[in-house]
């Protein structure tokens, strides 16, 4: 997902989107799955890390990162 | 360590929202237990959907209504409305508090009677009274209002094949000021109806008029209402009991007083917005002072039943799934719907949930269980994210929806009542498919 390579991050978990002024704010959760998609991450590629990472089974990481990528999608975050 | 919960993401569209994203970290109200009985234990026992009630809070709200009448005038009578609520352990209470029965249909007075209600402790009211009913109603003395001429002429009938003189009230809608004003029951006091409905009466031999009832309305937030219709009913009273000759034994004001809930469309919290029992009390006290002067003082009927058990009753629901909508909502199916929950089309409920919340809050949808595009809770609700099988509390629900909840694609799930020692016991339980299918034929 390089289309959100745009977006400023801050530690507190907002995000700010400097092609629109728009501000958003995100869970720690979402935080680190923007993270692991601006390093170049791919949805697997982050299912797995979450997975591992919170002891969630993969196809649940799978499942709520395709979600929340819709939710980017939804809200003009991504394409 | 960070628990793992769903990635959720909130625009911040609110002014008051900062640089430190305070504003979307909302309160939520947290509820882990009912009168004691911990949500989790009464859904591992009961199971989910479950309606809860609360003995408790039954008894308190009775006593707090009746006390309150009472420190404006002495002589009382509670009668229990059923329709609010007749689950048969519901209306035990308010029987064993002291409230007669007050039904609006024979099988609501078949079911007082079930439940050793003697005939003389029912009050029938409502619009339809079938002739079998009446003929129940007048051969075991109960009080009844009458709503409509024809009613006058099936109590005749009914009273000289019994050959009985029944004592009866006349129902009188009025307007005094609020809107809507409930015309369609009764005899209308402005256009004279109510008047003409007296004189048939004086006339009759097998009738005779003992008391006047009027029920202005439903959730009556403004208590002077109360005062216009008792002073308007007063005079009205006056003149009757000049034309008969004698003073009548009952005045009948209903019920409509609020419960503590929020009706759609008021925007201040029900806590702001809903006077209490008392001063309902003092509005009325000065048009009822000149009857506390008279050598027989009425009786004064109160028909209260939201007010006293919409307060009492919880649903507890479950989150069934999470669903991101088209539009970014966050949604969530919920195992209880508008099938149970016939008041939320009114009423927006105060919704609990069971854990202390984490992480942000976003805009979501509470749908029900229903394969209906109408079944919602809430159309809107900030909420944290929700867990798969995470329960919510909703209140207050005690009032219409077990008597109009529908046994719809779903079963209608289990009752509870808590007692005042925090033991629980079914009062209703689950509906199942025997249930349903034993009044059908293949």
């Amino acid at each position: 997902m390089s289309e959100i390579n745009h977006l400023n991050l801050s530690k507190n978990g907002l995000v700010f989107d400097p092609r629109t002024g728009e501000s958003y704010q995100l869970n720690p959760i979402a935080q680190k799955i923007i993270v692991l998609f601006q390093s170049g991450k791919t949805s697997e590629q982050a299912a797995k890390l979450i997975a591992d990472e919170f002891h969630i089974s993969l196809e649940q990481a799978f499942s709520d990162i395709l979600e929340f990528q819709v939710q980017l999608s939804i809200i003009g975050l991504a394409s | 360590m960070t628990k793992y919960s769903k990635p959720s993401i909130v625009k911040i569209s609110n002014p008051l929202y900062t640089k430190h994203g305070s504003g979307a970290q909302s309160y939520h109200p947290v509820r882990d237990a009912i009168e004691g009985v911990a949500v989790d234990e009464l859904v591992k026992k009961y199971g989910s959907p479950l309606f809860v009630f609360s003995e408790r809070i039954l008894r308190q709200k009775y006593q707090e209504a009746k006390s309150s009448i009472e420190s404006v005038y002495p002589n009382v009578q509670f009668g229990w409305s059923y329709k609010t609520n007749y689950l048969n352990a519901i209306c035990q209470v308010f029987h064993d508090e002291g409230a007669i029965a007050e039904v609006v249909s024979h099988f609501e007075y078949q079911k007082a009677r079930a439940l050793g209600i003697p005939g003389h402790n029912i009050i029938f009211n409502g619009p339809y009274k079938p002739e079998a009913a009446l003929e129940q109603a007048i051969s075991e003395d109960a009080q009844i209002h009458i709503d409509h001429f024809d009613e006058i002429a099936d109590i005749e009938s009914i009273a000289k094949r019994l050959n009985k003189k029944v004592k009866v009230g006349i129902r009188i809608n009025l307007n005094c000021g609020i809107y809507p004003v409930w015309s369609r029951f009764g005899f209308n006091l402005e256009s004279g109806q109510a008047w003409a409905a007296v004189r048939r009466i004086a006339q009759s031999k097998d009738i005779q008029l003992v008391g006047l009832h009027s029920h202005i309305g439903t959730f009556i937030l403004d208590p002077h209402a109360y005062g216009r219709a008792i002073d308007k009913i007063s005079q009205f009273m006056r003149e009757t009991e000049s034309l008969v000759g004698y003073n009548l034994e009952f005045l009948d004001l209903g019920g409509g007083f609020p419960s503590r809930s929020s009706l759609k469309g008021v925007y201040q919290p029900p806590e702001v917005v809903v006077p209490p029992p008392q001063v309902y009390a003092e509005a009325m006290a000065n048009g009822l002072k000149w009857l506390t002067t008279r050598k027989n003082m009425p009786k004064l009927i109160m028909e209260l039943g939201r007010y006293l058990v919409d307060e009492a009753g919880f649903l507890i629901t479950s989150v069934m799934a999470d669903k991101l909508l088209p539009d970014g909502r966050r949604s969530y199916v919920l195992d209880a719907g508008v099938n149970l929950l016939y008041t939320s089309t009114w009423y927006k409920f105060k919704i609990e949930i069971e854990k202390e919340p984490t992480g942000i809050s976003e805009p979501s949808i509470l749908f029900g269980p229903l394969c209906m595009n109408i079944d919602i809770v809430d159309e809107a609700i900030l909420l944290p994210r929700l867990e798969r099988y995470e329960r919510l509390i909703l209140s207050p629900v005690g009032a219409y929806n077990v008597t109009q909840w529908m046994q719809f694609i779903q079963y209608r799930p289990a009752v509870v009542m808590i007692n005042e020692k925090s033991e629980t016991r079914i009062i209703r339980r689950a509906e199942t498919l025997d249930d349903i299918n034993r009044m059908e034929n293949p």
